[in-house]
């Protein structure tokens, strides 16, 4: 099992990675990932009780410097390291990527190439 | 504990407001272009007008809110005004070095600083205008004085160095700003339609309501440096009446020196601010993650897209927007009691031309990114992208049919294919 990643944004404020997950994104997940660090907080976005066919959407966030967030029951995982003053872009990244590596073997970094498949899946 | 935020929804009218005042969402892409739109106009002196939109804004913003909720002694009015500050996105500051005479302040937490230094680079002067403003205003309300009775200069920004600090001076004196509506500051929600006369629209698979809903439901507060960090985007809960007022001051401006050639230039700039706001704002939510939870797996057609997007439109303030026709060779957008009709009515009169300058450029925006943009397949938001979408040959571009600040009963632009 490998997750592929895509860079999407890196401007002066924040990087922004795609994560295209092996599995698709469950709450368990979410809340493996956010018990890596005291800070990072998981919410939950019940979206499907308020629209007929909508999905829910769950939030890794840890205030200022990290956000990870995805539809949970699709294998996408999109996640933001704030850059500047302050921030700590590569320690985030870190500690995302290295719970990835240690879930699912092997993280694969992808060109813009791969953009549609990673981000729609086709 | 913090100060609780006394938040009106009127879903009816798709409007909010704190302290009579109504507030709509909008991202630090449209707050720095917007400001900076208007500083460049050539022998304008906007300076004064801005902050002087700020200071009518939070003045008459928080002597309603410290009436409703019975505040009167100054610690719990700075409180709950810093509170307002940071939950708005605008950043944070600490009220509690000003005094009846003034003071200074000092914050690393600065929205306009911030979003200019990302937007734009270092710039060699403050531009914080609308926090000057706001603090102005601010101090006058929570010691019970008139509009007016600060003056306020920023003296450091955040956007003037790497690790900077944003510094406010206020002393008891002549506003060195404009005065816009003396002690009675503030024009509220202005004359809103008693009911919305809902216009049929064609068939679709958007669920407007359920969006509504759950958009309401989103936590889209600032965080406690007073950001709110959402869609990709530095998203601010700003005053509709600050839009409206910086923006008519423009337009007004220029047609004073140049008669309505004036108007004639003012208008297109206005327009071009729209469509920023649309391309990096609706860009942002429609390729988000909430976007794919909430509204993509109903979208069958790039109509509903349309559709879509104007759903969370609804949840933005900015009032109720309906598209009741559209199509790839065009559209036609009805807006209900649009926040810059509402506002222009109640700060000018009647208007004598059509002035909703941000909706139509974001009615025209949604066709662009929807039609031009393909934005269902996810492009990068970046510079290039919104040359090649805004900028080709068949992009879409809106016309006024009708203007509510004009006494129609709705504003409404007919988009098409240039």
């Amino acid at each position: 099992m490998r997750v592929l990643a895509l860079e999407t944004l890196d401007c002066a404020s924040k990087l922004r990675i795609h994560y295209l997950l092996p599995v698709p994104l469950s709450l368990e997940l979410c809340e493996a990932l956010a018990a890596r660090d005291e800070r990072l907080r998981l919410e939950v976005q019940a979206f499907s009780e308020h629209v007929v066919g909508a999905k829910d959407h769950a939030t890794v966030r840890r205030a200022h410097d990290l956000r990870a967030a995805g539809v949970l029951g699709e294998p996408r995982l999109v996640a933001t390291y704030a850059k500047g003053e302050g921030a700590d872009p590569e320690g985030g990244r870190g500690l995302v990527e290295g719970f990835l590596r240690e879930r699912f073997g092997r993280l694969e970094r992808v060109g813009a190439e791969r953009r549609r498949e990673l981000l729609l899946g086709g | 504990m913090a100060a609780e935020i006394p938040l009106q929804v009127d879903l009816d009218h798709r409007r909010m407001t704190v302290g009579g005042e109504p507030l709509v969402f909008h991202c630090h892409h449209y707050n720095t272009f917007l400001q900076r739109t208007i500083l460049d106009a050539e022998g304008v002196d906007a300076p004064p007008f801005l902050v002087g939109a700020a200071a009518e804004c939070s003045y008459s913003q928080l002597t309603k809110a410290f009436a409703e909720l019975s505040l009167s002694e100054p610690d719990a009015r700075k409180a709950l005004a810093a509170e307002i500050y940071r939950w708005s996105g605008f950043g944070t500051l600490d009220l509690a070095p000003l005094g009846p005479e003034g003071g200074a302040t000092e914050t690393p937490n600065a929205h306009y600083g911030m979003g200019w230094k990302v937007k734009w680079g270092l710039s060699e002067a403050p531009v914080d205008f609308f926090t000057t403003g706001w603090l102005a205003g601010a101090l006058a309300a929570i010691y019970d004085q008139p509009l007016g009775s600060y003056r306020a200069t920023q003296t450091s920004c955040v956007a003037q160095a790497e690790g900077g600090a944003s510094r406010y001076e206020l002393a008891r004196g002549e506003a060195n700003y404009t005065l816009f509506s003396g002690e009675g500051a503030g024009v509220g929600l202005g004359a809103l339609s008693e009911r919305h006369e809902v216009r049929e629209v064609p068939a679709h698979s958007v669920d407007y309501e359920g969006i509504l809903s759950a958009v309401a439901g989103l936590d889209l507060a600032g965080d406690d440096q007073g950001v709110a960090n959402a869609f990709g985007v530095y998203l601010t809960r700003h005053f509709a009446n600050y839009y409206n007022r910086v923006s008519f001051e423009l337009a007004r401006a220029l047609e004073a020196a140049h008669g309505e050639i004036g108007r004639k230039v003012a208008e297109p700039l206005l327009i071009e601010a729209g469509h920023v706001c649309a391309f990096n704002t609706f860009g942002g939510i429609m390729s988000s993650t909430e976007w794919d939870a909430l509204i993509r797996p109903t979208l069958n057609t790039p109509e509903d897209w349309v559709h879509g997007m104007l759903a969370v439109v609804n949840a933005l303030g900015w009032g109720r927007w309906q598209v009741t026709q559209v199509g790839p060779d065009e559209a036609e957008f009805v807006i209900h009691d649009d926040y810059e009709s509402c506002g222009y009515v109640a700060m000018y009169g009647q208007a004598s031309h059509p002035i909703s300058w941000l909706a139509q450029g974001g009615a025209a925006g949604v066709m662009n990114l929807v039609y031009v943009g393909n934005i269902q397949d996810k492009p990068a938001l970046t510079e290039a992208f919104y040359q090649r979408t805004f900028g080709s040959a068949d992009v879409y571009r809106a016309t006024p049919l009708t203007s509510q600040a004009m006494g129609d009963p709705v504003t409404s632009f007919r988009v098409t294919r240039s």
